[in-house]
C-alpha cells in the first residue's frame, strides 16, 4: 500500500482507462451536459464530489455489513440506495452549511443519483480493490478523468456548433461520431503498459 | 423553484408521515421477499456453475483419473486457489489458480504443474481481450509453449509474445509468474 | 386499455425509440454492442426488467405516496435488477461473464426510471405491460442494429460464425475499438432519422401545398 501503488491506480482511471472513453460509464450526462465549458465544469465537479464520498462509504458498507452476512449479492440495491440518500443528504448540507457551493454544484446534483459512473465506480471499486484508501482513490480519479473527458468534449462542442453536416447528422449523430474522435485519441493511451511503469 | 417547494411542503402536509413510512415499509417487504426467494432458487446453482468450470479446467489439465484436495494459499503469494493433486494416492503436482490484468479485464487462469515443478498445462477460466488480438493468448496452441517450462519466466525469452497483442501476452505471463512463485513458496514452506 | 397496441409498437420500436430518439440507455448500447449475442442478451434482460418493473409500479401507483416515489422507484427497479443478474448467473453464466458491471447497472439505466415515472405511474396495468415490452423491443433492436455492425466488420462473424473468413476477407480491429462504438451509433442515429424524416415526409405532403 505505497504510494507508488496509489499513483498507478489514478493514472490508470484518468487516461487509460477513462470512464467515458474506454468504460463507457456516464455517458449520458456527458452527452446531455456538454454544451458549454462552464455547465460541464460544474457537473464534472459535482461528480467528482459524490463519487468520491460515495465510494468512501460504498466500500465501507461493503467490508463491514455486506461481506460478514455473506449479502454480496445485494450489492447492487445496497450501493444505489446509499447513493441516493448521499445525494439528498449533500445537496441540504450544502444547501446550509456552504451556499457558495450549492450555487455552483446545485442543480446538477439531483441528476447524479442515476448517473451510473456513480454506482459503476463503486462496484468497480468493491470488486477490484482490497483496501478503503485504494477505492477511495480510485474513485477519486475516474471522477477526474470524467471531468477532464467532459471538459475536452464541452471544448470540442463548441466548434460543433459553426459545423453544417448533412441534414440527418445533424444533432446527436454528429456529436456522437465526435465524441467516437476523442475516444480513438483517448486510445493512444491504452498501449501504456502500467506494470513497467515509470513510477 | 420556491413555488415548487412550497407545493411539495403542502403535499407533505397531506400524506401523513406514518403513510409513507408504512407504504416504504411495504414495497421493501415484497421486494425483499421477491428477491430472497430468488436468491434461495439460484445459489446453489451459481455456486455450482463455479465449482464445476474450475473441476473441469483441472480434469483437462490432469486427466479425469485425478484427486483434487484444496490447500491454503501461502501468505504473500498472489492466488486465489491451491489444489495438491493426487493420481491413486500417488502426488501427481499442484495447480495454482491466479489472475493478472489483461487488456481490458482480469486473465483469470489456473496453471498445472506437474510433480517436478514443470508446467503441465495451462488453462484459462475467464479472459476478456479484444477478439482476434488479445484473445490469442487463450489458444490451446500458444499455451502450449509454456508446457515443461520452470523457474521465473520471462516474455520473449522463454515465450515469444503475439505480435499486436503485447499487453494481453505480458498479462498472462505476469499470471504464470505468480502461480510459479505460489508454487515457490508452497514448497520452500513444505521444506521448512 | 387505453392505447391501442399499434402505438405501443411504433412508439418503442421507432418514433419514441429509447436509443435512437431518446438517447437514454447510451452507456450500455455503447458498451455491449461489441457481438450480436451480447447485444440480443443484453435487450432481453432489459425488456424483461422494463415489463416486471412497469407492471409492479402500475400496480401500486395509487398505493406509492408522491413524496416518495422516486425511492420506491429505485426499490422496485433495483430488486428487478438483482433477480435477473442472479438468474443470469445461474442460468446461462457466460452472457452474464460477458455483460458484466452492465447487467447491475441497468438500475441507472435512465429508460427505466423514465419510463416508471413518465408511463407506469399514470396508467393501467396492460397499457404498462405493452409500453414496456416495446420499449425494451426498440432498445432491444437498436442494440441488434449497432452490434450487428460492429461484430461483423470487426470479428468477421455474426452471431459468432464466421462470415468473412470463407470469403477471405480480413476483419478490421477498429470495429472493436471504444471510439468505434460512438461512430457506429452516431451514423446508424442518424441513418434512422433520415429514414424516418422521409417517411414523415411522404405521409404529409399536404403540409407542403
Amino acid at each position: 500500500m505505497d504510494l507508488a501503488n496509489l499513483l498507478l491506480i489514478a493514472f490508470s482511471a484518468i487516461i487509460v482507462e477513462n470512464f467515458i472513453f474506454s468504460r463507457f460509464l456516464g455517458v449520458c450526462p456527458f452527452l446531455g451536459v456538454s454544451n458549454n465549458p462552464s455547465t460541464a465544469f460544474g457537473m464534472g465537479l459535482a461528480v467528482t464530489f459524490v463519487i468520491t464520498i460515495s465510494n468512501l462509504m460504498t466500500f465501507g458498507i461493503n467490508e463491514l455489513i455486506l461481506k460478514p452476512y455473506r449479502l454480496e449479492f445485494l450489492q447492487t440495491i445496497a450501493f444505489i440506495l446509499v447513493i441516493a440518500v448521499l445525494v439528498q443528504l449533500l445537496e441540504m448540507f450544502l444547501k446550509r452549511f456552504v451556499p457558495v457551493l450549492y450555487h455552483a454544484l446545485g442543480i446538477y446534483l439531483p441528476l447524479i443519483t442515476t448517473n451510473c459512473a456513480v454506482l459503476g465506480a463503486a462496484l468497480l471499486a468493491v470488486e477490484s480493490y482490497t483496501s478503503v484508501l485504494e477505492a477511495t482513490v480510485f474513485g477519486f480519479a475516474s471522477a477526474i478523468g470524467f471531468l477532464v473527458a467532459i471538459l475536452i468534449f464541452a471544448g470540442v462542442r463548441e466548434r460543433l456548433v459553426f459545423a453544417d453536416p448533412p441534414k440527418s447528422f445533424g444533432g446527436m449523430p454528429i456529436t456522437l461520431i465526435a465524441a467516437g474522435l476523442c475516444a480513438m485519441a483517448f486510445s493512444g493511451f491504452s498501449g501504456i503498459d502500467l506494470t513497467k511503469s515509470i513510477f | 423553484m420556491p413555488r415548487n417547494a412550497e407545493q411539495t411542503a403542502k403535499k407533505t402536509g397531506g400524506t401523513p408521515i406514518l403513510k409513507i413510512v408504512c407504504s416504504l415499509l411495504a414495497i421493501c417487504t415484497v421486494c425483499a421477499a421477491i428477491l430472497g426467494s430468488i436468491y434461495l432458487v439460484t445459489a446453489a446453482q451459481i455456486l455450482d456453475n463455479e465449482t464445476r468450470t474450475v473441476s473441469e479446467k483441472l480434469q483437462s489439465i490432469y486427466g479425469e483419473d485425478c484427486e483434487f484436495a484444496d490447500r491454503a494459499v501461502p501468505e504473500g503469494a498472489i492466488a486465489s486457489g491451491v489444489w495438491q493433486v493426487t493420481r491413486a494416492h500417488e502426488n501427481a503436482g499442484l495447480a495454482v489458480r491466479t489472475s493478472s490484468r489483461g487488456f481490458s479485464d482480469d486473465i483469470d487462469l489456473i496453471v498445472g504443474f506437474d510433480e517436478t515443478g514443470a508446467i503441465l498445462k495451462i488453462e484459462i477460466v475467464s479472459i476478456a481481450e479484444t477478439a482476434g488480438i488479445g484473445e490469442k493468448v487463450k489458444e490451446e496452441s500458444y499455451l502450449a509453449n509454456y508446457a515443461g517450462k520452470s523457474g521465473p519466466l520471462v516474455l520473449n525469452e522463454d515465450v515469444d509474445a503475439i505480435s499486436g497483442a503485447t499487453r494481453s501476452s505480458t498479462a498472462l505471463m505476469r499470471g504464470v509468474n505468480q502461480a510459479i512463485d505460489c508454487y515457490e513458496a508452497l514448497k520452500i514452506k513444505e521444506a521448512a | 386499455m387505453k392505447y391501442p397496441i399499434t402505438k405501443h409498437l411504433k412508439d418503442g420500436l421507432l418514433e419514441n425509440n429509447p436509443v435512437f430518439v431518446q438517447f437514454l440507455g447510451m452507456c450500455s448500447a455503447l458498451a455491449v454492442s461489441t457481438s450480436v449475442i451480447n447485444g440480443l442478451g443484453m435487450g432481453l434482460a432489459m425488456t424483461a426488467i422494463l415489463i416486471c418493473s412497469n407492471v409492479f409500479i402500475s400496480l401500486l401507483r395509487k398505493l406509492i405516496p408522491n413524496e416518495v416515489r422516486i425511492a420506491c422507484y429505485i426499490v422496485v427497479i433495483s430488486t428487478f435488477v438483482t433477480a435477473v443478474d442472479l438468474l443470469l448467473k445461474a442460468y446461462i453464466p457466460s452472457l452474464s461473464a460477458s455483460l458484466g458491471l452492465f447487467i447491475p447497472l441497468i438500475v441507472v439505466n435512465c429508460i427505466i426510471l423514465a419510463r416508471a415515472e413518465a408511463f407506469a405511474s399514470k396508467n393501467g396495468v396492460l397499457d404498462s405491460l405493452f409500453d414496456g415490452l416495446f420499449m425494451g423491443l426498440g432498445y432491444t433492436f437498436a442494440l441488434i442494429s449497432v452490434s450487428l455492425i460492429r461484430e461483423l466488420f470487426g470479428s468477421g462473424t455474426i452471431f459468432g460464425i464466421p462470415v468473412f473468413d470463407p470469403l477471405g476477407l480480413q476483419p478490421l480491429l477498429f470495429f472493436q475499438t471504444p471510439a468505434s462504438a460512438f461512430i457506429t451509433l452516431g451514423v446508424v442515429t442518424a441513418l434512422v432519422k433520415a429514414i424516418t424524416n422521409r417517411v414523415r415526409a411522404r405521409k404529409a405532403p399536404k403540409i407542403k401545398i
